[in-house]
């Protein structure tokens, strides 16, 4: 499984970026990069949401109303439901200054000791993941685009390599149109793409994706930045490897979709 | 001048070879020494060792039992005895007595005392009782205590790290040495220090390593108290206590669980009512249904046998059972059964029985039915196939293999903890002291051995 979806599970981890194994206390980089008032109160989708950590950091240190997570494995879907409880079992319920950090107020040790101490509705109302190809399932409950609005923000952090090997050049245009669906006009789509030596090593370890991997003509970079232009965003920024306050290990994008007419809300300018 | 090709090619390949580097057992540069970050770590370990703490508070006669006369002084101990040492568990690369040697070359320590010959160690006299130590002294305990969350999970298991990176940090130097660490698991630890410390230092980000989530032991309780009192005020919660961690103690007797030979309080449902089967899952330490019992093994066999064996059983019944599928309905597909993953066998060289330690319930339920199904009889040590038995005359002397339940399963894992912590873990080296017996067969068969049968171990000469 993990060599044909990438779901490793620590693999999505901000690790990469930060060292081996960061606590859970540890920002994500990769989530500070981005404008504050972007997530402030977003409604955010996280495709590949791995283990849970980023939608943990999205809700306790990002003011995130509320995050949907979808993976295509079922035990880190479980994994990210008890990972963001943990989170917020961490925090402190008054939400004036206790006099410490309130995201970590409560110890790890009594967390793990008792159990959680949030209700189970009360993490859902926050929280939601699903289990599916984001490419060809859809969500079981209705998605905010359904309802006719559309997330803030959509995360792909380290997923887009997966989803090309898997589906291939096609798979990956329909990705990035079901993304720009999914994103409400002049909302923010954030992508980490891996690159194409990153392609090369999973299909060494999964000789089964040499199929597609042979036939891809989009590559990532320019290849892959037109194709999502051409799904209806625009870039708003870059950062490069080795950017950012910890020093990138791999490229991250900031687009915003565009609405239907050109200059209605005025974009981010970075 | 002229040189024969063979005689070039000789010369080359012996080149070649001498510039291959030996495969490192640790980091270590060309003179011989190692990483001065790792020495520094291996003998912060072992000043914790050595600590009041970690004397005091440890079994007596895990120190007395290696503790020699080198040169006529005493309190020496060689320094290949400290290996199977529960704090050195975790550090990597593995410690080896050479590395030892190096480390407390390289760094030489004030607290601790290498003998002449630099084989034996041992704590400085002059430093026999430390003024400094907090040891005997419960409230001290108390207030020197800190704890800790690091940036990055798993280095609590390694005290020496711990212990090394405080060292570097900018705290006040009257908190060094670190008397002892206990680690909670990967993401927390409890880590004493010589004297009391403030809340206001505990408070001060800057003085504590980049990161790290710190604060006293008092506010540790205040906090836990309160966290505990949240979630009281939601009665649908089942209450999960796990088996008693060290911090559940009173205050300052947390080390008892630091060695092997503290007894360990029973596990009681927070809860008056009687628990249920799923609580008492949750509230085990250890995940049910994992062990499976095996009788009638070769005396002479190995654990790499013992797998082999299984493995192959296993694979045999998973085959004959889709075969068979496929005979009843041709239109089925043929299918592998499922590998079996085992996770452990703890096996003692000498003995008849062993005990399996499987991945997953249905890996142990696979074992047994593989084992019921299949008779084989294990001829001699490097048996990997078992003869079939047919028609034994009633001896019964195939290999049988049982699923430990009950209070046999919780004798037994509590039995691995505590091995663990005495050195007997995969990753420990043999203590000198004598191996510990886990009788934890079937009660049926212990009764039945119990009542005058002499035993199946058979003397084993290596």
């Amino acid at each position: 499984m993990s060599t044909k979806t990438g779901s490793y599970k620590t693999y999505q981890s901000h690790a990469r970026h930060t060292g081996s194994n960061p606590a859970a206390h540890i920002p994500d980089p990769r989530l500070l990069l981005i404008p504050q008032e972007i997530l402030k109160d977003a409604t955010v989708l996280d495709i590949g949401c791995n283990n849970g950590a980023v939608a943990g950091h999205l809700l306790l240190r990002h003011a995130v109303k509320s995050v949907v997570g979808v993976d295509v494995d079922e035990e880190l879907i479980l994994k990210s439901r008890s990972h963001v409880n943990f989170m917020l079992s961490r925090l402190h319920p008054d939400k004036t200054d206790p006099g410490g950090k309130r995201e970590e107020w409560y110890p790890v040790s009594s967390v793990r000791k008792y159990g959680s101490r949030i209700a189970h509705a009360e993490v859902c109302a926050r929280g939601r993941f699903w289990c599916g190809d984001y490419v060809t399932a859809v969500d079981p409950v209705s998605s905010p685009s359904s309802a006719g609005g559309g997330y803030d923000v959509v995360l792909a952090l380290s997923v887009v390599k997966w989803v090309h090997l898997a589906h291939g050049d096609a798979g990956l245009r329909r990705f990035f149109e079901k993304v720009a669906a999914d994103v409400r006009p002049w909302g923010y789509f954030l992508l980490e793409p891996q690159d194409w030596e990153s392609y090369g090593r999973a299909v060494g370890k999964n000789p089964a994706l040499r199929g597609v991997f042979e036939g891809i003509r989009v590559r990532p970079g320019e290849g892959m930045e037109g194709l999502i232009v051409e799904c209806g965003f625009r870039v708003v920024r870059k950062w490069g490897v080795g950017e950012g306050g910890v020093g990138l290990k791999r490229e991250v994008l900031l687009f915003q979709r565009l609405g239907k007419g050109e200059g209605e809300e005025s974009g981010l300018d970075m | 001048m002229f040189v024969p090709r063979q005689l070039q090619r000789k010369v080359l390949h012996q080149q070649a070879k001498e510039f291959t580097p030996l495969a490192p057992t640790e980091k270590s540069t060309k003179d011989g020494h190692i990483d001065p970050t790792l020495a520094k770590e291996m003998v912060m370990t072992l000043e914790i060792l050595f600590s009041d703490y970690g004397i005091e508070n440890g079994p007596p006669e895990w120190f007395s039992t290696r503790m020699r006369s080198v040169e006529g002084e005493g309190d020496f101990i060689h320094l290949s005895a400290l290996l199977d040492c529960p704090l050195l568990a975790e550090m990597k690369p593995k410690p080896s007595q050479v590395t030892f040697r190096k480390a407390l070359t390289q760094y030489p320590s004030d607290f601790l005392q290498l003998s002449k010959d630099k084989y034996y160690i041992r704590r400085r006299h002059e430093y026999l009782p430390s003024p400094k130590s907090p040891a005997g002294h419960q409230r001290g305990l108390e207030d020197s205590t800190i704890y800790i969350e690091p940036h990055v999970t798993g280095i609590t298991l390694n005290p020496g790290r711990v212990a090394r990176m405080l060292s570097q940090s900018a705290i006040p130097r009257k908190y060094l040495p670190v008397q002892f660490v206990e680690a909670g698991d990967t993401a927390w630890a409890f880590v004493i220090l010589s004297t009391a410390v403030s809340h206001e230092d505990a408070e001060n980000q800057e003085l504590w390593p980049k990161d790290w989530i710190i604060m006293t032991k008092r506010e540790w309780r205040r906090r836990d108290e309160e966290y505990q009192q949240l979630r009281r005020r939601r009665p649908t919660f089942p209450t999960r206590i796990r088996a008693p961690k060290r911090h559940d103690r009173a205050p300052g007797s947390s080390a008892q669980q630091m060695w092997p030979d503290r007894p360990i309080a029973s596990t009681v449902p927070a809860d008056p009512a009687s628990p249920r089967e799923d609580d008492q899952k949750m509230n085990a330490d250890y995940e049910l249904g994992l062990i499976v019992y095996l009788t009638n093994i070769h005396p002479l066999t190995t654990k790499e046998t013992i797998t082999s064996f299984i493995t192959r059983q296993v694979d045999r019944y998973n085959r004959k059972k889709s075969s068979s599928k496929i005979k009843h309905n041709p239109s089925a597909m043929y299918e592998d059964g499922p590998p079996v993953n085992i996770n452990y066998v703890d096996y003692q060289k000498g003995l008849t029985t062993a005990h399996l330690r499987l991945r997953k319930v249905q890996d142990s339920e696979l074992v047994v039915s593989a084992l019921k199904k299949r008779k084989r009889r294990m001829q001699d040590g490097n048996d990997k196939k078992g003869k079939k038995v047919v028609n034994d005359g009633g001896r019964e002397d195939w290999v049988k293999a049982t699923n430990v339940k009950g209070d046999e399963e919780k004798i037994y894992w509590e039995k691995v903890l505590a091995a663990k912590w005495k050195g007997k873990g995969k990753n420990k080296r043999k203590g000198p002291s004598q191996p510990i017996t886990l009788d934890v067969r079937p009660s049926y068969e212990r009764e039945h051995t119990d009542a005058g049968e002499p035993s199946k171990k058979i003397k084993f000469e290596d």
